[in-house]
């Protein structure tokens, strides 16, 4: 039995004239966190947004179980069941909690939507009593759980997650992993994007970092936090938090 | 007293006309953030359309649909090949794209129609009914009537799902992409929706109100200043149309006609000094509901 | 950011391109001949009456150069309604070397264009019988406005018996104009004006206005706009249910808004002054004018498509044929020459009636009298009466 494969190959994506990856390979399969570690402008958000469509590849592929994605919009990879909470949390600002949850299984009916959102509220407690509010007033924590809900809403087979304890309490992040690991072990692939490597690799199966570009490092996720070289080399020296 | 009734329904009647046209506004700005400078522009292409398919023996119904269906198809024609390729730019260059289509289309309006204006028979035949002392056309109470009840479409619309697409399209392209919405089809939507609005406007107000290719303009602005004044939700819109209507009419009647542009104008100026958000709820306790648009989203929460 | 400069700058020119598709350099180039520069309202809300002004323009050009065997170079441009559009292509005129200046037509728009022309001493002929005076370079091809717009209404109405008159007007220089005039008038012929409101040029509910017009019980309304707003007025006063008669100002009378009104003519019915061009099959026998206008509304509606001309078609032929006669009679185009021989044009007639100019006198049409017709619910217009318009005015009459 083969679970479902979201493969990145010899992907070079960048901006402008500068390229910002140079050829990288990366899977992930059902069930599994991949971490994808790194410095700041290591090209982590670059290879996010490459999967999810929001920024054509200059060569390379994203193949989900062998289907090539190249000309599929962001939208069309939404609705094949890959996910991104993109770093800025993408929420809809003006609209309720409630309203972005809706959105968030969109193309799959009410009935469906009306089942994802006990299952959400399931995961992140907190959302229940924030459903009325507005997402625009929602502080730090309270967004990333919507926009990871919002997300998981559409019953997506791999989530890709850029930064999501970017300005989050150590608590609440703990909380986030947390329920990233649970929704894992229920057969969804997550990339998980992080700067904060310890914390990070205590939740995920396998590990790259980063580099300018290039995967410098890949592993078990476990060999990576045990490796204090690694850890000093190319997370800066922050893996001991 | 039969004047003071007179003032206020005629104020009634043309806040209807306006809050029809404001909407419009609302509706753009909230798929697209763009001004419809274009929105008087359709409804003028409302009457001249009809008008000319009415004169070679049309039955009125087809010839409705079949204008409307021709402003839906400008619109997208117009979205496909000049808008959506601004869509993304600055406010500025988006405003004055919109200004010269809809200069380029009463110039299309007045080689297609003629310059002159025309008027459309209407729907309710008879003499002028008296209503507390005051009169109205009969046509006047069709456009309130069909006012109410496409706004009341319009805003339960905006509550549905494909209401909340459209806002999230406005308010976060990216986000609706990631959750499988198509912003690029949703904003066409909604431009054709309002442009189909605009044009069934005309048919309602082209019995009571002769139009030529020239009238686009000012029915634009009137629209532009009821939807910014209501905090461009359609519920605001609405409000604010008919405000204005109340305000220019009990204007002209107790001060001075001279003056009833002058207080919507002086509207519009603060309008624009309090950029969109003079809120009715400020100027007349209002609410407003949801249907308000906050300033810039903010995706760039506070932390914990 | 460059690309959407383009397409807006894209955009304009379009508009710009459809705009000035309206002018038309003529090819030939020619010391002696004759150059005609023309502006006309073809965008805006005078359209409609721009349109029709270059129609006749066209018709009456090929019409002059048969007659007096020149040739006229012309030019035609649009004015849009704007004051600094007329300042702009006068001045462009007038660095051409036109030999004279047709046109504009709004009265907002002869002022400020004529000074240019005045400084110049470039003849200009604004088709408007606004301006209070004439200068040395302004011809009007018109009767002078207190006769046409002041005297004429309030004789008709003298000799109705209405008394009580009540103005609606727009509020630009146009509409202003009007009013004024009749305010003038009034007194010469017992009448009282017990209202006046204005609107502005577009305005489509004017029944606030109304509703106070109502409330002064006037015996008539004169409605001092040009153009569709005619129809507001009409409207309003249906909605209203005044049954008072409506007289028309001179600027909204033509067969398209005839079509238009003919579905809301009050009870007491729209009243308004015609020229022979309006209805060439009823002038009196022996009233100037009648021949040469049959003759040009057939032509006007063979090249047309069936669509009449009215009076402001017929003032912008008679001025093109008035330039081409004083050109020929000068026997060169410069615009001293022509302005000079113009003044001594006295017994023409054209198609309005007959002309006769003299360096005092720069408004040439010398009607000997005025014909008032009433609009007809087939969207067309019947002669009811034949003012004299050498008659003085009568001291305030009392009722009778």
């Amino acid at each position: 039995m083969s679970a479902p494969v979201l493969r990145i190959s010899e992907l070079v994506a960048g901006y402008g004239a500068a390229d910002v990856l140079h050829g990288i390979d990366l899977s992930v399969g059902g069930g599994e966190i991949v971490c994808l570690l790194g410095s700041n402008g290591a090209g982590k958000t670059t290879l996010a947004r490459c999967v999810a469509g929001l920024l054509k590849p200059r060569s390379g592929s994203v193949t989900d179980g062998g289907t090539r994605l190249d000309g599929l919009s962001p939208s069309q990879r939404a609705r094949r069941g890959i996910a991104l909470v993109p770093e800025d949390r993408g929420l809809f600002g003006g609209l309720t909690v409630a309203d972005n949850l809706e959105l968030g299984g969109f193309r799959h009916g009410r009935r469906h939507a009306l089942d994802r959102l006990s299952l959400v509220v399931e995961i992140f407690p907190p959302l229940a009593s924030l459903l009325p509010r507005s997402a625009g007033t929602l502080s730090g924590g309270e967004q990333q759980m919507t926009a990871i809900g919002r997300a998981l809403m559409a019953d997506p087979r791999f989530l890709v997650l850029d930064e999501p304890s970017l300005g989050l309490s150590p608590g609440m992040t703990r909380q986030i992993l947390t329920a990233l690991r649970a929704l894992a072990d229920d057969g969804i692939g997550i990339v998980l994007i992080e700067q904060n490597a310890a914390l990070a690799l205590g939740v995920g199966d396998r590990a790259a970092v980063l580099r300018r570009g290039r995967i410098a490092v890949t592993g078990a996720a476990s060999t990576l936090l045990d490796d204090p070289m690694v850890i000093n080399a190319y997370l800066g020296g922050r893996g001991s938090g | 007293m039969a004047e003071t009734a007179q003032f206020l329904i005629t104020g009634v009647i043309a806040g209807a006309a306006y809050a029809l046209l404001s909407l419009t506004w609302a509706l753009v700005r909230k798929v697209s953030g763009q001004l419809f400078f274009v929105s008087g522009c359709m409804v003028v292409l409302g009457v001249l359309g009809t008008n000319a398919l009415t004169e070679r023996g049309w039955p009125m119904a087809p010839a409705v649909v079949v204008v409307v269906a021709s402003a839906g198809a400008v619109t997208l024609a117009a979205d496909v090949l000049i808008l959506r390729r601004v869509a993304r730019q600055t406010e500025l260059s988006g405003t004055l794209v919109m200004l010269a289509l809809a200069f380029a289309m009463e110039e299309l309006l007045s080689l297609g129609f003629g310059p002159e204006p025309r008027q459309l028979a209407p729907a309710v035949a008879g003499p002028p009914v008296s209503f507390l002392g005051a009169s109205l056309q009969r046509q006047q109470l069709v456009i309130v009537a069909a006012t109410a009840v496409l706004i009341t479409a319009l805003v339960l619309a905006g509550r549905s799902r494909w209401g909340k697409a459209m806002r999230a399209c406005a308010e976060n392209p990216t986000g609706a992409m990631l959750v499988g919405i198509h912003p690029t089809a949703v904003r066409t939507i909604g431009l054709i929706i309002a442009a189909a609005l605009g044009a069934l406007s005309g048919v309602l107000l082209g019995p009571v109100a002769a139009m030529a290719p020239a009238s686009g303009f000012l029915l634009s602005l009137k629209g532009f200043i009821a939807a910014a004044l209501g905090g461009w939700g359609f519920l605001g819109a609405t409000v604010a149309g008919l405000f204005l209507g109340l305000t220019e009419s009990l204007t002209a009647g107790y001060i001075s006609s001279d003056l009833k542009d002058v207080v919507s104008l002086a509207l519009l100026l603060l309008v624009l000094l309090g950029k969109d958000s003079i809120r009715l709820r400020r100027v007349g306790r209002v609410r407003i509901s949801d249907d308000r648009r906050e300033a810039p989203v903010s995706t760039h929460p506070a932390t914990d | 950011m460059s690309r959407i400069a383009l397409l807006a700058v894209g955009a304009s020119v379009v508009v710009g391109a459809v705009g000035c598709s309206a002018g038309q350099p003529s090819a030939q180039k020619d010391e002696n001949s004759v150059y005609i520069g023309a502006m006309f309202d073809l965008t805006g809300p005078f359209a409609p009456v721009g349109t029709a002004e270059r129609q006749a323009f066209t018709l009456a050009v090929a019409q002059a150069e048969r007659d007096t065997g020149i040739r006229l170079r012309t030019r035609v441009e649009d004015s849009r309604t704007s004051p600094d559009t007329a300042v702009k292509i006068t001045r462009e005129y007038l660095r051409d070397k036109v030999s004279a200046i047709v046109g504009p037509t709004p009265t907002q728009l002869c002022d400020p264009a004529h000074r240019l022309s005045d400084a110049a001493r470039t003849p200009m002929f604004c088709i408007t019988p606004f301006p209070e005076s004439t200068t040395p370079s302004l011809f009007l091809v018109d009767a002078p406005r207190v006769t046409l717009v002041g005297d004429v209404p309030a004789q008709f109405m003298q000799k109705r018996g209405w008394r009580r008159v009540a103005c609606i007007y727009t509020a630009d220089a146009g509409g202003k104009g009007y009013a004024d005039a009749i305010s003038r008038a009034a007194p010469r012929y017992g009448l009282e004006v017990v209202a006046s409101e204005s609107f502005q040029q577009g305005d489509t509910d004017l029944t606030a206005q109304l509703t106070k017009i109502r409330a002064a019980k006037p015996d008539v309304v004169y409605s001092c706009s040009s153009g569709a707003n005619l129809i507001a007025v009409l409207k309003g006063m249906a909605q209203l249910r005044m049954p008072q008669p409506v007289f028309a100002g001179h600027a909204s009378v033509n067969y398209d808004l005839a079509h238009l009104a003919a579905s809301n003519l009050p009870e007491g019915g729209v009243y308004s002054d015609a020229s022979p061009v309006l209805i060439p099959d009823q002038v009196p026998s022996g009233m100037a004018g009648a021949a040469k206008a049959k003759q040009f509304v057939d032509a006007y509606v063979k090249a047309n498509g069936g669509k009449r001309p009215d009076t402001v078609a017929g003032y912008v032929a008679d001025t093109v044929a008035l330039i081409a006669q004083a050109a020929k009679a000068a026997g060169k185009g410069d615009p001293k020459s022509l302005a000079r021989r113009i003044e001594k044009t006295c017994g023409y007639e054209g198609v309005l009636g007959r002309y006769c100019f003299s360096p005092d006198n720069h408004r040439g049409l010398a009607s000997e009298s005025n014909m008032i017709v009433r609009w007809t619910p087939a969207g067309s217009f019947r002669l009811t009466e034949v003012l004299s318009a050498r008659q003085t005015p009568a001291p305030s009459p009392s009722a009778g």
